[in-house]
């Protein structure tokens, strides 16, 4: 699943390894969102996190060599 | 300063300021059955923290809208900056404990629990306090608004407030478009029951606000998968309304309503919205796409795919309770998004995220099209 960098993450690869993201992070942890946001420019994977992990729980760097963001969101509410 | 003088002090700064602005103070709350309404909100913690070997007034907020608010200037100046201030957000009796995890970025990510000097005079922002419909002067987006404008409170009878989204037309009937939890109490509503402009929370009442009867919603799924959380009502004959001006978006003064949107949002767009709690904000799109989001809603949690999520520039946050139903427009005022959720925590100013519906699936499922 995780592989080198690609150069210049299209659309199309962000949105497959949203994919393969969401699989791989509901295994970790509870995942309330898993979405597509950009890093320096590139697309990446944004996945959500209602609380932290684990203590020593490794967050991948990327995923199908798409860049991972992960972020703790806390709960979301309708307003 | 010593522990005896702390403890005076925070027992002084209780009474004197925080006990009266609870009792006076109308919080932010999200659009729900009205029945639901929590007797007691969310505001400010106050203790004791140690520091450098001394003691001082430990601060804790629960809402991010407090943050640079007028209240916060107070503790801090009777306190003489001898203050630790921090914003905890919603604490949930079965909140776990809060570890600092750390991202594959290198940043340590805080949980959402974000720390802050005092506020450098001057730096409150202009729309730093709570909903302020205690006060002796309200926000134009919590009055009655007549024309019916975008941005005004709104809502079915039973339920507290959220936003006037837009006006769509339906056939050939002119409709108010907001969410299915504030113009159907998710679900709950019939055909035709009133909604009040403003809204029942803001001292909307029968039969003086009534202001369009509902008539069509898309249902919400409790399992399964859903896209959009809309409702559209239909304005009673003979009622103004403006369809294309945003009161106040930005920087103080209107703009109008451009159309939809025919380009997608990308991350780090700049968006805007006016809504009944937080009034007119920027913000900027975080992320899009987003699937197996999870929401809270009265009848439990629901789970929204291809969602958008928006965080508030600056030093506020793009939404809170009572903003549901706010249409986000973008910088050349096309119609891009329905907001219909939001968190405290995360962000770059970790003040919280927003989520929203895609405008063009809400317009196409409910079949309307928007009127500016």
């Amino acid at each position: 699943m995780m592989g080198a960098s690609m150069a210049g993450v299209t659309l199309e690869q962000a949105r497959a390894a949203k994919t393969a993201a969401l699989q791989y992070f509901e295994k970790l942890g509870t995942v309330v969102g898993a979405g597509v946001t950009r890093v320096d420019d590139d697309y990446a994977v944004k996945i959500n996190l209602r609380e932290p992990l684990a203590d020593g729980v490794d967050v991948p760097a990327e995923i199908d060599g798409v860049p991972v963001r992960v972020e703790v969101v806390g709960p979301i509410r309708k307003r | 300063m010593r522990l005896e003088s702390a403890q005076g002090l925070k027992q002084q700064l209780l009474q004197d300021i925080i006990v009266p602005f609870t009792a006076t103070e109308a919080f932010a709350v999200g659009a729900r059955a009205l029945n639901t309404v929590p007797r007691i909100h969310r505001s400010i913690a106050i203790g004791v923290a140690p520091h450098n070997g001394e003691f001082r007034i430990a601060v804790r907020l629960q809402r991010p809208t407090l943050v640079d608010s007028p209240i916060v200037e107070q503790l801090t100046r009777q306190a003489s900056g001898e203050i630790d201030i921090r914003l905890i957000g919603r604490v949930d009796k079965r909140a776990k404990r809060r570890s600092t995890a750390r991202g594959n970025d290198g940043r340590a990510d805080r949980s959402g629990t974000a720390t802050r000097s005092a506020p450098a005079r001057g730096e409150r922002s202009r729309r730093s306090g709570p909903t302020v419909r205690a006060q002796a002067t309200h926000p134009w987006y919590q009055l009655d608004a007549r024309p019916l404008l975008i941005g005004a409170s709104i809502g079915h009878f039973k339920i507290t407030a959220g936003t006037t989204g837009a006006f769509v037309r339906r056939g050939t009937t002119v409709h108010v478009l907001s969410n299915n939890h504030v113009l159907a109490n998710e679900d709950q509503a019939k055909t035709n029951d009133w909604i009040l402009q403003r809204a029942p929370y803001d001292g909307g009442k029968q039969p003086a606000q009534r202001v369009a009867r509902l008539k069509q919603w898309v249902r919400l799924k409790p399992t399964g998968t859903n896209f959009i959380d809309c409702a559209i009502a239909a304005i009673q004959p003979n009622l103004a309304y403006d369809a294309g001006r945003l009161r106040e978006l930005v920087s103080n003064t209107d703009r109008q309503l451009a159309g939809v949107a025919t380009d997608p949002l990308d991350a780090g767009d700049f968006v805007h919205k006016v809504g009944r709690t937080t009034g007119p904000t920027k913000g900027r799109v975080t992320a899009f796409d987003v699937d197996n989001l999870v929401i809270g809603y009265d009848i439990g949690n629901l789970r929204f795919d291809n969602q958008i999520e928006i965080e508030g520039t600056g030093r506020t946050s793009f939404s809170d309770g009572g903003d549901s139903g706010s249409l986000i427009v973008n910088e050349s005022m096309h119609a891009v998004a329905l907001l219909f959720a939001g968190g405290d925590q995360g962000g770059t100013n970790d003040l919280g995220l927003t989520y929203a519906n895609p405008i063009q699936r809400v317009l196409r499922d409910l079949k309307a099209t928007l009127l500016f």
